[in-house]
């Protein structure tokens, strides 16, 4: 399984609904869901410390890690030492990826027009008015 | 009346006796006061890990009046369990998120490479010194979102900052554990098909003996093996996801992977700082009693055969007479 890796400091969301969640909860820790998730750390750990734009099997995976590892950040959750943006229409329906949205140290939202996703080490901050800090 | 050369020596010996006798006593008080000062300056924490050779049950060690664990002598099952929540979590001083990162620094260090970090589950050694991730990051052995907890940023002191619980990793291993309950495997560490994690050969006593404490630690924490429940993620930092497993596996590891100078090591850096133990790595035998329903005879070592002097004179004896015959 391959997949393209951009590097940038900010990132267009284009409008959808988009989930910010531990790229480990929302893969399934099926045999399918579970090869999708060793790529995307094998990719993402190329360059650990920047704002990457990943595409696998055309889903786009807008990822960065926090600071120190596990924790809990501005309530989104992470037993793997990162983070992810996600449009959510890119999973819906698929079964490698869970489909509750509602659970766990999750953050969604909704943008009917573009908003800038943008990243200096360790914090995310969205044009919306989302912020995670996590050192 | 001049002395007579008999009387001159009787009083020579009689001073060499004296000379003798005194020598004789300041050995002894010397000796006398070693044993005292090691005896009461011994390590009240250390006791043996000695197990037996066939079971890999470790042996019972009753812990002396006045020392950390005095109150857990004679106790098995639920009550031990419950004293030792009572011990451990007396006088506890947890430590927030931030700054169990430089307890960390000091507690994972190698006991055999000199100033580097022993890194869980792949062993590499890293330079201690934080550096943002970079090198090592924080890893909840039991994982965070498995401790039912709200919130674990670098100001917060919870369940979820516990040092027993922390170790440091290597960053991408962080990533492919990530919550992963543990799983059956051999060799090195790596996920497994069930949707658990193999921790490695040279780790999986130690993590088993950390969630040992963390269930002990904190009540409200559940060892299993269903393995229904260890797959469910529904319930992540939820009270009704904390648990962990998978136990029967835990309860073999801790036997086949001793207790470790690294962990005594570890053990009293976090006791300096956050004035609490894990007492599975003082007191091995405590698992036993507490999950796997032992009682404490079948803990006691037995007692070796006491070979005296005597039956060794008569060997010798009897050896010679018969070669002399």
């Amino acid at each position: 399984m391959e997949g393209d890796v951009y590097f940038m400091d900010q990132y267009i969301l284009k409008p959808s609904e988009y989930v910010i969640c531990d790229p480990a909860f929302i893969l399934l820790k099926t045999k399918e869901g579970d090869a999708i998730y060793q790529q995307l750390i094998k990719l993402f750990y190329k360059a650990p410390n920047s704002f990457q734009h990943l595409v696998i099997e055309d889903i786009s995976f807008y990822m960065f890690r926090n600071e120190g590892g596990d924790g809990i950040f501005d309530g989104i959750g992470t037993d793997s030492g990162t983070f992810v943006i996600v449009d959510i229409a890119q999973i819906k329906s698929d079964s490698r990826f869970r489909q509750d949205f509602t659970r766990g140290k999750i953050k969604t939202f909704k943008n009917n027009d573009d908003v800038m996703a943008s990243f200096e080490p360790f914090d995310l901050n969205i044009s919306n008015g989302i912020h995670i800090h996590t050192e | 009346m001049a002395k007579s050369k008999v009387q001159k020596k009787i009083e020579k010996y009689q001073k060499m006796s004296k000379t003798k006798l005194i020598g004789t006593l300041v050995v002894l008080l010397i000796a006398a006061f070693v044993y005292i000062y090691t005896a009461t300056n011994e390590d009240p924490f250390t006791y043996s890990s000695e197990q037996d050779a066939e079971t890999g049950l470790y042996y019972y060690h009753y812990a002396d009046n006045g020392t950390y664990y005095y109150q857990a002598n004679d106790l098995v099952g639920e009550q031990l369990k419950s004293q030792l929540n009572v011990i451990i979590n007396n006088g506890f001083a947890g430590i927030d998120y931030g700054d169990v990162r430089y307890v960390l620094e000091d507690a994972d260090l190698s006991t055999i490479y000199a100033a580097k970090l022993w890194n869980i589950y792949d062993g590499e050694l890293v330079d201690p010194i934080w550096d943002s991730g970079v090198s090592w990051a924080r890893e909840h052995v039991w994982p965070n979102s498995r401790l039912g907890v709200e919130r674990v940023g670098n100001t917060d002191t919870n369940q979820a900052s516990d040092a027993h619980n922390l170790r440091a990793i290597t960053p991408t291993v962080n990533s492919s554990r990530s919550n992963r309950f543990y799983s059956d495997g051999s060799g090195a560490a790596t996920t497994t098909d069930d949707g658990g994690y193999y921790p490695g050969d040279e780790h999986k006593g130690d993590v088993a003996r950390i969630l040992f404490y963390m269930a002990t630690m904190y009540d409200f924490l559940t060892l299993t093996d269903d393995i229904n429940v260890l797959t469910n993620e529904n319930f992540n930092y939820e009270l009704e996801g904390a648990n962990m497993g998978r136990l029967s596996l835990l309860l073999a590891w801790h036997r086949e992977d001793p207790v470790s100078e690294f962990e005594i090591n570890r053990n009293n850096v976090i006791f300096n700082a956050q004035a609490n133990r894990n007492p599975f790595i003082d007191h091995p035998e405590y698992v036993h009693l507490i999950w796997e329903d032992t009682s404490i005879e079948t803990l006691i070592k037995p007692e070796e055969p006491i070979e005296t002097a005597f039956s060794d004179i008569w060997k010798e004896t009897s050896i010679l007479w018969i070669s002399i015959s």
